[in-house]
């Protein structure tokens, strides 16, 4: 069982098992910040701006839904002369080019279809054509890039162009909320996740003075930023609204989450299509954390990349797995050499992840009420049903003592040494299990079964771990060089939105 | 306020700021006002959870740990 105090070594081994803590309590300081978004913001320099408005639609296969998303553009509270749509066709093989004409002809002069005839080289190809043409013609002062299947609600634009009226805004993203309806619990799942990912995260961001990534649904740009970003998209990753947002707080442009712009989106209801997407966005951010290689935890007077705190905020994020690999890892080995220092270090790492559980959760749940109200289940089993277990029992010990000694009772069962060793191996080992085990989800999805097993396995490993095998398979992927494929995510057009 | 993003040059806007009647302004202004409450709201509602925590944390420590 080891010795009972503690040595040089063991301290670096508790060390690292509370970096499994790091990600949620960096987490909970930009919940934090998100307190300070009534002080700090943007609403004393806004004004009621319309400038003249592009709005850029990539299209591909995208009849199901093209339809609403133009007539949701056409009816915003927003001066019509002001504003003009292009919808560049990628080549599409569906109907999406003849219901673009008939759009065309419905609001001639405010709607433009472009058609690229050799498409498929991926959402960046198909703005930038776009971009050619708009840019082309000095009618725009501001950009709007979405998606098809993206609804505005009918003031958000004006919402977001108010922003524009200060010189120092160089684009302004919006909130974007899940919008299947009844929808199913992946689609729950992630409209829990857009509460904390965006209305919370970029709430923060906005106090700190830097921004992570400009939703690619829904990103404003004034024509001189998109100018000095070159008048182009960048090809070269899968993560071009990310490289965007860097590149227009880098030439000293600030970036705006306007919180109370709403838009809706339909996002994956399968695991196998989350991973897709998923995989996709953490691809690109592995080559953005490369790219930017010399930003990282380096101040600079002209943004706020590379402060601190925003350095930990995206660090954070991109070494989750990696967190919990060196915390399991370390734990497990601790157990080894000090039980009772194990022991404590067990406590104290996971009554570090209740509070900050607590904190998340119930914030996130008041910060937007309507969508904790189609999704407070999935907010609570967030983490899954195994580490809500470990965080209840490290939180009330003395109630799961009792508990399991009444079952042992009653079935007249006793463990032995082997098996409460194993059982205590296992929950220290979790964190870092739980990933592989999250993949079994995916695997089982399409299977015999795979209805059922297949949320079953999630709501057991947590939706975040399934996040963190997602974000861990980018690395491989990235390490094998492996090609970067364009998987679009698939769209019905089963939204419901608010009127 | 200027035209045309002439005044970008000298630190105004990017884009044109034409002038909005009455009506437009006091819809913004309203809008401005129901955002900053509502931000307001924001920063009550985590004092409020952080004070429940702190309870829970001593409670926790008193007559569970």
């Amino acid at each position: 069982m080891g010795h009972d105090f503690l040595l040089g070594g063991d301290w670096i081994l508790i060390v690292l098992v509370m970096l499994g803590a790091v990600p949620e309590v960096a987490a909970s300081w930009q919940f934090l910040l998100v307190a300070g978004h009534f002080w700090r913001n943007d609403y004393d320099v806004c004004a009621p701006v319309f400038p003249r408005t592009a709005v850029l639609i990539p299209a591909w296969n995208e009849a199901a839904v093209i339809a609403a998303s133009i007539d949701r553009l056409m009816s915003l509270e927003y001066p019509r002369e002001a504003l003009r749509v292009y919808l560049v066709d990628d080549a599409s093989t569906d109907e999406t080019p003849q219901v673009a004409k008939a759009k065309e002809a419905q609001y001639p002069g405010s709607v433009i279809h472009l058609r690229r005839e050799k498409g498929g080289q991926g959402k960046a190809h198909t703005l930038n054509h776009g971009l050619a043409v708009i840019l082309d013609d000095e009618w725009m002062e501001a950009l709007l890039i979405t998606d098809a299947d993206v609804i505005f609600q009918a003031d958000s634009l004006r919402k977001m162009t108010r922003h524009l009226a200060d010189p120092h805004v160089g684009a302004v993203t919006a909130y974007i909320k899940e919008g299947s309806r009844p929808g199913n619990y992946m689609t729950r799942f992630i409209g829990y996740e857009y509460i904390t990912a965006q209305a919370a995260s970029r709430r923060g961001q906005n106090v700190l003075g830097a921004t992570a990534c400009l939703a690619g649904g829904a990103q404003l740009h004034t024509r001189e930023n998109l100018l000095a970003l070159g008048g182009r998209i960048d090809t070269s990753s899968l993560a071009e609204d990310t490289f965007t947002t860097f590149q227009t707080q880098l030439n000293g442009r600030r970036v705006v989450f306007e919180p109370h712009a709403i838009v809706w989106a339909e996002e994956p209801g399968s695991i196998i299509g989350l991973w897709k997407q998923r995989l996709r966005w953490a691809r690109g951010n592995v080559q953005v954390t490369k790219r930017y290689r010399k930003l990282w935890f380096r101040p600079h007077r002209g943004h706020r990349l590379g402060s601190v705190t925003f350095g930990v905020f995206w660090f954070c994020l991109f070494l989750q797995p990696i967190f919990m690999i060196l915390s399991s890892f370390s734990l497990v080995t601790l157990y080894f050499a000090s039980y009772a220092g194990a022991w404590h270090t067990f406590h104290v790492l996971w009554i570090t992840n209740a509070v900050t559980y607590f904190f998340i959760t119930a914030f996130s749940l008041l910060i937007d009420p309507p969508i904790a109200r189609h999704t407070w289940r999935q907010g609570m089993m967030f983490p899954g049903v195994v580490n809500l277990g470990i965080v209840l029992y490290t939180c009330v010990p003395p109630l799961f003592r009792d508990l399991a000694h009444d079952a042992f009772a009653a079935s007249h069962f006793s463990p032995d040494h082997a098996l409460l060793t194993g059982g205590l191996l296992f929950i220290y080992a979790w964190p870092a299990v739980s990933m592989p085990v999250a993949c079994l989800a995916k695997v089982a999805e399409p299977r015999r079964f795979g209805w059922f097993l297949s949320p079953l396995v999630v709501y057991v490993v947590g939706y975040g771990s399934l996040l963190c095998a997602c974000t861990f398979a980018s690395y491989v992927k990235e390490l094998r060089g492996a090609e970067m494929k364009w998987d679009k995510t698939e769209k019905t057009g089963k939204m419901v939105v608010p009127t | 306020m200027g035209q045309d993003r002439e005044d970008g040059e000298d630190g105004g806007p990017d884009v044109t700021i034409e002038a909005v009647g009455a009506g437009p302004r006091v819809v913004f202004r309203r809008e401005i006002n129901d955002a900053v409450r509502y931000e307001k709201g924001l920063f009550i509602k985590a004092l409020v959870i952080l004070a429940i925590l702190a309870i829970v944390l001593v409670l926790r420590t008193l007559y569970f740990a």
